[in-house]
């Protein structure tokens, strides 16, 4: 603040307020602000017109009367804001000047009096008549308590009154002086106590007697209404109603009201339902990607847990327990099969493997399932059925043994000690299974009553026969578990056997396909990978996925190209390579991810469609040396770009919009492909074909947006004419040139001998089996079918969107050209659809092409300036008015505009001009307090400049006089005593 | 402020300050056009091509009246006689707006405007400046001419009847602030400089429109007496006459103009 200050001119006081209007040319005083506005506005005319009557100006003296007395208002109100209150003087007749100085001391004096008077009658508690209590603003009686000493035992209320005079005292008490009870007013208090006493005692003992009598009354009621209640239904049975009478007061429901009570019920049992709110707003892209990465990360999850055997919190919704009922053993067998072949490579050592942990557990859950217990090697199911049956059969069998630690038991207690035999079975529990070398199995038995006996041999053993219930819950319980089991093997053998479900993203081309061999065995599964790749890693999921998947995506275009390529190889590859299907997916995938970050997207596109332009260049310059030196070589030997370009192109379409007048993408890739179709040589089929697919995809991105692409029509032209003996003049020279070629030439003559019913003309492939080593007839017949197709379709697109000369012109290469294919000797489909296209180019354009003419210049006629009328009133009924030809509303409307704008501006002169008065007030105060502030500074300064100057002068005189101190030579000088002239002083 | 405006005084020698614009309008009134044309030209406008000739008709009496039926009317030496005399006081032989008029239909009819070789402004003795677009049809009839001034002074602007072209324009003085930069600057008098339309042309006209000489512009008079004075335009160069003979304006700038079309080969 200081800084900036600094900076700034001071203002000085008499300057005007900020917010003022200050006009140059005008001194300091702006004088009267009403009379000033007046002289000028009313001096200058906005409008000279003479003979105008112009109201004078007003007089000034009113208007500075007006201005004083505002002044003045404010001035007052400036001084008494921010002041809360004033002193005002009540001293009586103190300014009245009529009254005499006897006067005004007789008026204080007997106001002095009367208040005195008042103040000491008004706490004066002996006067009799201001001592009456008040309640609720009724006077109090003392002589007419309130208290009805009665012993009416209903008034409990009274009572309690009474106690609390007793207890707490009160004025009727102390004035009466008697027994608020009745007795004798002699009687002191400790006997009205006890009489109190006792009456309460009987009140009390009253009480509790009416309250039994009352008991008593109420369960002879009840009993009254059960006797009642009984002999009615004998009662009842005979009585007859009759017939007629609405009898059964529960009527049977008809189907139709069954109906509606189960409707209705059902209803109210769903208006009963918690409602979960409803919400129309539909999921953000981000909200669906981070959903679909969930999904996967949950599925990668459980698949990792199933694959280690973590099964903890799996609900295996995905398993089906198909196969498990009819043939359980076999599945598993053959799970275990697939087990050891289809281990993936990232599985880990797992502790749940195979079933043989498992089965010792599956022994002792049931009896009846005890054919998979046998430790080691599984047990063959003749030999379980065995056992279960001699289970069965009898429960002491030796062939049960050994039998289980902690197996509960009945142990004949001390069998050999019994006498005569005789069996002693008590309960307990298996501590320990003994097996000898020879077989024998001995145990020792904890029995429930604490004894404890070893050695126990298996005769005098015998476990605890089940309940059926028991049995049936085993059985649940083992179904269950094997059903679990079942399960899980399952889903692990899923799980080692799935893909996984989250990749990483791979940003190199080689990358990818590493995945894609690794994981993928058809390619569908490749597709999947590349799903998966995007959904997990989607921009909409992190921004700082952003670099990667610009990556990712330039990988993508790359492996679109490369599938294209394999596609001209090769073709489609089958169903279990689908590539058609491949590059479908992969658009789709290229389409979302241009739709999640079109930055990227765009910018890759640019990029790779920079590295197209480059390499057609490249092309192009090697072109020429390659028709000379690689003539004799079999490979394909082209300036056209690769089919795996082409269909990238192609895609482009899908993912761009194409109709947009500019566009970042797609008009550099129109403009390659013109030049790519204008530019590059043809030598062969495969040229040839690459021309009308590049011309075709040009019509494609232009028909919609009705724009003509020169390039492609004059490459269908130049088509048409290299099948025709008379060509004529070509439009591209690259077609000029290769009419000569021959594989043209052979392209010419097959065409003659191409023979086809009506029905299948062969059509365009992207297969090279068709482009480069197809026959050459039906070639030559799908090159020239799809010429003249394409032309029929964009002037069918273009019909009605230019003048007809236009159209003419546009349409006049291809119109030339297509009369000059033969009329003969070819099949008769393409004479047709030449006859089609024909007369479709005929209609379209009736006139014959106009030569080019030079435009004439302009004539001077023509090049003369415009003359132009004026907007000009009628004179005579002219008029300055504002509200001229307006319509009566809204001239009340404009009025009323005005007058506010007037008012309102007239307001906010009379503010600025106040508050430039409270300013300089605020100013003149401030100035007039600091001013006194100053002098007496001033004043103060001076006085101690004066004793400071004398000060020095007595130095200066070599401080002789001084007295007590002094510094430097001075002192020096007073200690010696010396008391001359300082050196160089004035006086020497 | 003393140091910087030492500082700006050795350095006039060498540089010219460019002046504010204040300075610049002041600076074309009052300076000779011979040290204009010596700056650097406006390369702006020589770029167009053309230069046309620019005309001031000069002390113009347009001014409005209104008469007793609330009517308001040009003020006219006819119509307003008696106004003029008695509540005016002045001498009704001085309000001539048909002068203007005449000046005007032979100025805005001639080949050289319909060329687009002409630029027009009137300035009026009441100190009111007018850019005249050269596309104006100004009305043949005096009566309509007087409407369309009573109605320009009013609201300062009339534009074309289907356009939103402003063909009359009230515009701010002083006059010198609209002339382009170098422009040299004639007044018409019979006591000037005697020339034939076409010596007048060839000595004072620049010998093709396009050509990157300055532009010229003309004072003429579009009042009944009197002279156009070098005090009241200061940047006006040299006084020439057309005519041996005191000419009305009309037939002065008939002359000038067939002068210069025959100069520049406007047939």
């Amino acid at each position: 603040m200081g800084t900036k200050r600094k900076f700034k001119a001071k203002r000085s006081l008499a300057a005007l307020p900020k917010g003022l209007v200050h006009k140059k040319g005008r001194v300091s005083d702006p004088g009267n602000p009403f009379e000033v506005t007046g002289r000028s506005s009313r001096g200058k005319q906005k409008h000279l017109v003479h003979n105008k009557l112009i109201a004078k100006p007003k007089s000034t003296k009113h208007a500075l009367e007006s201005l004083q007395r505002r002044q003045t208002q404010l001035r007052s109100s400036i001084k008494s804001t921010k002041k809360a209150n004033v002193f005002v003087d009540k001293r009586i007749g103190q300014y009245d000047s009529s009254m005499s100085a006897d006067d005004r001391m007789l008026a204080r004096l007997v106001k002095e009096r009367t208040r005195q008077s008042q103040r000491v009658s008004k706490y004066r508690l002996d006067d009799d008549d201001n001592n009456l209590l008040t309640h609720k603003g009724r006077k109090l009686d003392p002589n007419k308590s309130e208290v009805i000493y009665s012993d009416d035992e209903d008034g409990h209320g009274q009572l309690e009154a009474v106690d609390t005079e007793l207890h707490f005292g009160g004025s009727g008490m102390s004035n009466r002086q008697a027994d608020p009870y009745g007795g004798s007013s002699n009687s002191n208090l400790s006997q009205v106590y006890n009489q109190r006493k006792t009456e309460l005692d009987d009140l009390i003992a009253r009480r509790k007697v009416m309250k039994a009598e009352r008991m008593q009354a109420k369960e002879t009621q009840i009993e009254t209404v059960e006797k009642m209640d009984e002999s009615f239904a004998e009662l009842s049975a005979l009585l007859s109603y009759r017939k007629n009478e609405k009898r059964p007061l529960i009527a049977q429901q008809t189907q139709e009201e069954r109906e509606m009570n189960e409707w209705n019920l059902e209803l109210k049992q769903m208006m009963m339902k918690p409602k979960r709110k409803a919400t129309d707003r539909t999921k953000t892209p981000e909200e669906i990607a981070k959903e679909e990465a969930e999904r996967l990360h949950e599925l990668e999850t459980r698949r990792m847990a199933r694959m280690n055997g973590d099964f903890d919190e799996d609900g295996f919704s995905d398993i089906s327990i198909d196969g498990y009922r009819g043939s359980k053993k076999r599945k598993m067998k053959k799970n275990k099969r697939d087990d050891q072949s289809n281990r993936n490579p990232d599985e880990l050592s797992d502790s749940d493997d195979g079933s043989d942990h498992d089965e010792p557990k599956a022994v002792f859950t049931a009896d009846g399932l005890q054919y998979l217990d046998k430790e080691g090697s599984a047990v063959r199911k003749d030999e379980c059925d065995r056992n279960d049956s001699d289970d069965e059969d009898d429960s002491t069998n030796n062939d049960g043994h050994p039998l289980a630690e902690g197996t509960r038991v009945q142990g004949n207690y001390h069998a050999a000690e019994q006498f005569d035999n005789q069996d002693a079975w008590y309960y307990g529990v298996i501590k320990r299974a003994h097996v000898d070398p020879r077989g024998a199995v001995t145990y020792d038995v904890d029995y429930d009553d604490g004894d404890f006996e070893e050695g126990v041999s298996p005769e005098n053993v015998r476990t605890i026969a089940k309940s059926d219930q028991e049995v049936e819950k085993d059985k649940e319980k083992s179904e269950r578990e094997l059903e679990e089991k079942f399960k899980r093997n399952k889903a692990r053998d899923k799980a080692r056997n799935e893909m996984p479900f989250i990749f990483e993203v791979t940003t190199t081309l080689d990358g990818l396909h590493e995945v894609i061999a690794k994981y993928a065995t058809r390619g569908e599964d490749a597709s999947v990978i590349i799903e998966r790749m995007y959904k997990a890693n989607s921009v909409k999921l992190d921004h700082r996925n952003k670099e990667k998947m610009q990556n990712f995506y330039d990988v993508l275009l790359r492996r679109y190209m490369s599938v294209g390529d394999a596609i001209f190889v090769s073709g489609d590859g089958g169903e279990e390579l689908g590539r058609f299907s491949q590059l479908d997916r992969l658009l789709k995938v290229m389409y979302q991810m241009a739709q999640d970050s079109p930055d990227s997207a765009g910018a890759v596109w640019s990029r790779r469609i920079g590295f197209f332009q480059g390499a057609h260049a490249k092309r192009l310059r090697d072109a020429e040396f390659e028709y000379e030196d690689d003539a004799a070589d079999d490979g394909l030997v082209t300036a056209w770009p690769s089919m795996g370009t082409f269909l990238l192109l192609r895609a482009l379409g899908h993912i761009f919009p194409v109709t947009d007048k500019k566009h970042y993408v797609v008009t550099p890739t129109v403009l390659l492909l013109g030049q790519m179709v204008a530019h590059t040589p043809v030598t062969c089929s495969y040229d040839l074909v690459m021309g009308i697919l590049c011309s075709g995809l040009l019509i494609e991105y232009s028909k919609d947006a009705k724009r003509v692409v020169p390039e492609a029509l004059a490459f269908l032209a130049g088509v048409m004419r290299l099948f025709s003996k008379n060509p004529g003049f070509f439009a591209l020279p690259s077609l000029e040139v290769a009419k000569n070629v021959p594989t043209i030439k052979a392209l010419r003559d097959g065409l003659s001998k191409a023979k086809f019913g009506d029905g299948d003309v062969p059509r365009l492939t992207l297969t090279s089996d068709f482009i480069v080593d197809g026959k050459l007839e039906d070639l030559s017949a799908a090159i020239l079918f799809a010429a003249l197709d394409l032309s029929e379709t964009y002037a069918n697109a273009l019909e009605g969107s230019f003048s007809i000369s236009v159209e003419a012109e546009v349409f006049s290469e291809l119109s030339e050209s297509i009369l000059t294919l033969p009329k003969r000797g070819i099949p008769n489909v393409l004479q047709q659809k030449i006859g089609s296209t024909a007369s479709k180019l005929a209609s379209m354009c009736p006139l014959k092409r106009k030569p080019v003419c030079r435009q004439r210049t302009s004539t001077k006629t023509e090049s003369a300036i415009k003359s132009l009328a004026p907007r000009m009133e009628d004179p005579t009924r002219y008029s300055m008015s504002k509200d001229k030809g307006k319509k009566a509303v809204q001239v009340a409307i404009d009025r009323t505009r005005r007058e506010y704008k007037r008012e309102h501006k007239a307001i906010s002169r009379e503010l600025r001009l106040d508050a430039h008065f409270i300013e300089k007030e605020r100013r003149d105060e401030h100035e007039s307090r600091a001013s006194k502030a100053r002098a007496k500074r001033n004043k103060n300064y001076a006085w101690l400049e004066g004793e400071q100057a004398s000060m020095n002068e007595q130095v200066r005189l070599g401080g002789g006089l001084l007295t007590g101190g002094g510094t430097g030579l001075a002192k020096a000088k007073a200690a010696s005593g010396k008391m001359g002239i300082k050196k160089g002083g004035k006086l020497k | 402020m003393s140091s910087s405006s030492e500082e700006s005084g050795s350095e006039e020698e060498t540089t010219q300050q460019p002046p504010n614009k204040k300075a610049k309008t002041s600076f074309l009134a009052s300076q000779p056009l011979e040290a204009a044309t010596q700056q650097t030209v406006d390369t702006s406008k020589i770029k167009h091509g053309k230069q046309p000739i620019i005309v001031l008709l000069d002390q113009a009496t347009l001014e409005t009246v209104k008469n007793r039926r609330g009517i308001y009317e040009l003020l006219n030496c006819d119509d307003h006689r008696e106004i003029c005399k008695k509540k005016l006081k002045k001498n009704p032989n001085d309000f001539r707006p048909d002068i203007l008029h005449q000046e005007l239909l032979a100025l805005l009819d001639s080949p050289l405007n319909k060329a687009g070789m002409l630029k027009i402004y009137i300035h009026t003795a009441t100190k009111v400046l007018i850019e005249v677009n050269p596309s104006i049809r100004i009305p043949r009839t005096y009566k309509r001419f007087a409407g369309l001034m009573v109605q320009l002074l009013h609201k300062m602007k009339i534009k074309a009847a289907n356009e939103s072209t402003a063909l009359l324009k009230v515009i701010k003085n002083p006059f010198s602030q609209h002339l382009p930069a170098g422009t040299r600057c004639y007044g018409f008098s019979c006591q000037g400089t005697l020339y034939s339309p076409i010596q007048l042309a060839k000595a004072l006209v620049p010998l093709e429109p396009s050509d990157n000489a300055p532009p010229t512009c003309l004072v003429i008079g579009a009042m009944s007496t009197g002279h156009i004075t070098i005090e009241d335009h200061p940047y006006i160069e040299k006084m020439v006459s057309i005519s041996s003979y005191p000419l009305s304006g009309a037939s002065a700038l008939s002359r000038v103009c067939g002068g210069i079309e025959h100069h520049w080969n406007i047939v």
